[in-house]
């Protein structure tokens, strides 16, 4: 996986850091936040995140939560993603699930990526033109 | 408690700052701290941190934020409801205001209260709301009522009263009535208030007489137009909500061939044959008891199954709705093939199927209005099947449709249903009047139709079938075997589907 002179971080290692990024609020602008959903889990599988709805859009305004699980495999597979709000939203399934052959990220996973370019590339499809005008449902939860 | 820094960080612009707290401090205290600093008002504020909304009750340290951590602040503008995290059903308990609207409330509510509609209906319902397509409908008041006019039953109930005709104009009236179907504490809390009401208003001199007027101005109109009592009895007729009332299995089965020459006979009433496909049996019940228990798996339930739930909404004159719940309700577990198979003979529905098979995008469009059905078109025979006209044509072929139903009858083919029930989905789409709210629903009733009872028989051994999917499935982090085996039984050992069910159950 690895070529030589890369480290390959252990996933623990990996989303230890994710995890002080997320308290931390180090990096990104503020538009997503995530953090672990149980501080006791000590696998720390799993999380959750928001998005603030990006500006000029439809989602303007919202604050989207999202739930993220890592298996063991994280990062060498992506974890599973999915809507807590409820959202209207092209690579989005009706219950609320990142659907993976709709989502690039998720489709096509790479070791380097985080929760955060997760949480990040799903702001970006909202705003996508595709998704930034499609009428969304009465706010609430799956 | 000694104070520590916490580093706010607004998200709409301005630098960071810091506040001092305490971790015993409230997260509104906290809020009071940022407007001390920034002047941002408490009620405008949002607090982020690690992926959640902070609520106001509790405390920074239960939120585990400590020393230096940094939270997010959005600013949001007064008048909107910024978070997904609060569901607002609520608005619809405080509209009790007009009589009228009580009444029609009561009978969706009497109707969707009764157990033996339970969960079934409910996900349904949901599904339905949940359908973009669906919303979209619900959002244009205009495609409501053209929807409920082109119904002549209710066009009838309308002239004859103005009350009825004020709420069928008014959107939020539906949606509410929708959103209160959707919700079953919301709903049984509205049937708690109208009781109390109901009480106190007969308990009130003269309070007596004007509950029967209301009875006499709306109650009794609608269950005409919705029984077709008003239209001559036994709805030969073909009356669009008269399956909304049947009665169970007896009727059903007391007159099964009139059922199907109600729909083989040429008909006037456009809205009719999308309700037609959904139930075979006419009314035969003088006087409807809407809240007899229905039995959805009985002869005629294809249609009663669900549409007892939306006798309301019946009453409020939503016939493509009738017709997209009793399509949910035969997918969704009480599929009476039966009925399917009778409706597949009729010629209209033919033509329908023909249509559909000449525009290639129309299996497309379907698929991409429901996941559910996405993940079975992902499924490269299905959708091999699906898409090759002649294959299909030849399912239709009436000979053919009479051994499969001989079949299914003898249980020894449910797989074969899947053939049948996309196309019942995907003819609804095309159905003329309705055209592009069926477009929507059929959607919407192809999924139902594949979902659990279609699903492949089953291995004799899932363990052993699926001990792949399963080893994938435990990578993944599911460790519930049990609860594995399950998902990809129901899912016929595809992982993804599988893995969607999974996650959507906890």
């Amino acid at each position: 996986m690895a070529g030589p002179g890369n480290v390959v971080v252990p996933r623990n290692f990996r989303l230890l850091e994710e995890l002080e990024k997320g308290e931390k609020g180090l990096g990104g602008d503020g538009s997503v936040s995530y953090g672990m959903d149980d501080s006791e889990d000590l696998l720390m599988r799993s999380w959750q995140g928001t998005i603030l709805g990006p500006p000029n859009t439809v989602h303007d305004g919202k604050i989207y939560t999202l739930k993220l699980y890592c298996d063991q495999n994280y990062p060498d597979k992506p974890p599973a993603v999915r809507f807590y709000s409820r959202i209207n939203m092209s690579c989005v399934a009706a219950n609320g699930v990142v659907d993976p052959r709709h989502f690039n990220i998720l489709g096509h996973w790479r070791r380097d990526y985080s929760m955060e370019t997760i949480l990040l590339e799903l702001r970006r499809e909202m705003a996508a033109p595709h998704n930034r005008k499609l009428s969304q449902p009465p706010e609430g939860n799956y | 408690m000694s104070k520590f820094p916490v580093a706010v960080k607004p998200t709409q612009g301005g630098d960071r700052f810091t506040v001092e707290v305490s971790s015993d401090s409230s997260i509104s205290e906290f809020k009071e701290e940022v407007n001390k600093a920034r002047q941002v008002p408490v009620a405008e504020q949002r607090i982020i941190y690690k992926g959640q909304v902070l609520k106001d009750e509790r405390t920074v340290g239960s939120y585990g934020i400590e020393k230096e951590h940094v939270v997010h602040m959005v600013r949001s503008r007064p008048q909107s409801q910024t978070t997904g995290s609060s569901p607002s059903p609520q608005q619809a308990t405080s509209q009790s205001a007009a009589p009228p609207a009580q009444g029609i409330n009561a009978a969706g509510l009497e109707g969707l209260g009764q157990p033996q509609q339970a969960q079934g209906m409910q996900q349904m319902m949901q599904q339905m709301m949940n359908n973009p397509m669906m919303q979209n409908m619900l959002n244009n008041p205009e495609m409501m009522r053209n929807i409920m006019q082109s119904n002549p039953q209710v066009q009838q109930l309308m002239d004859q009263n103005p009350e009825l005709a004020h709420i069928f104009n008014n959107p939020q009236m539906l949606r509410e009535s929708l959103q209160m179907a959707n919700n079953p504490s919301l709903m049984r809390e509205q049937m708690r208030n109208m009781d109390r009401a109901m009480s106190n208003i007969e308990s009130h001199p003269e309070g007596f007489n004007a509950l029967r007027r209301m009875y006499e101005n709306v109650q009794a109109p609608l269950m005409d137009a919705t029984t077709g009592r008003g239209a001559g009895g036994n709805g030969p007729e073909g009356n669009p909500f008269a399956s909304l009332f049947q009665q169970g299995g007896t009727a059903g089965a007391a007159q099964p061939a009139t059922g199907t020459s109600d729909r083989s006979a040429p008909n006037t009433q456009a809205p009719s044959t999308t309700e037609g496909a959904a139930a075979t049996e006419p009314n035969t019940a003088p006087l409807p008891n809407p809240w007899a228990p229905n039995q959805p798996g009985a002869a005629g339930g294809a249609g009663g199954g669900a549409p007892p739930g939306l006798a309301g909404l019946g009453g409020m004159g939503l016939p493509g709705m009738g017709g997209p719940g009793g399509m949910g309700a035969m997918g969704g577990g009480n599929m009476d093939m039966g009925a399917a198979f009778q409706m597949m003979q009729q010629p209209e529905y033919q033509q329908a199927m023909e249509q559909m098979l000449q525009s290639p995008g129309m299996l497309d469009t379907i698929a991409q209005m429901n996941p559910q059905l996405r993940g079975v078109l992902d499924n490269p025979q299905a959708r091999a099947m699906l898409s090759d006209p002649e294959r299909l044509r030849q399912m239709m072929n009436p000979a053919n449709l009479q051994a499969m139903q001989q079949l299914h009858r003898s249980g020894m083919l449910p797989g074969l249903g899947l053939g049948g029930a996309p196309g019942q989905g995907a003819g609804q789409g095309q159905m003329p009047d309705l055209n592009a709210l069926m477009e929507g629903m059929g959607g919407l009733g192809g999924g139902g139709g594949f979902g659990m009872p279609q699903a492949p028989a089953p291995p004799a051994d899932p363990e052993a079938a699926y001990a792949n999917q399963l080893q994938q499935l435990q990578d993944m982090g599911f460790f519930d075997r049990q609860e594995n085996l399950q998902a990809l039984t129901a899912t016929g050992g595809n992982v993804n589907a599988a893995v969607e069910r999974l996650l959507s159950s906890v």
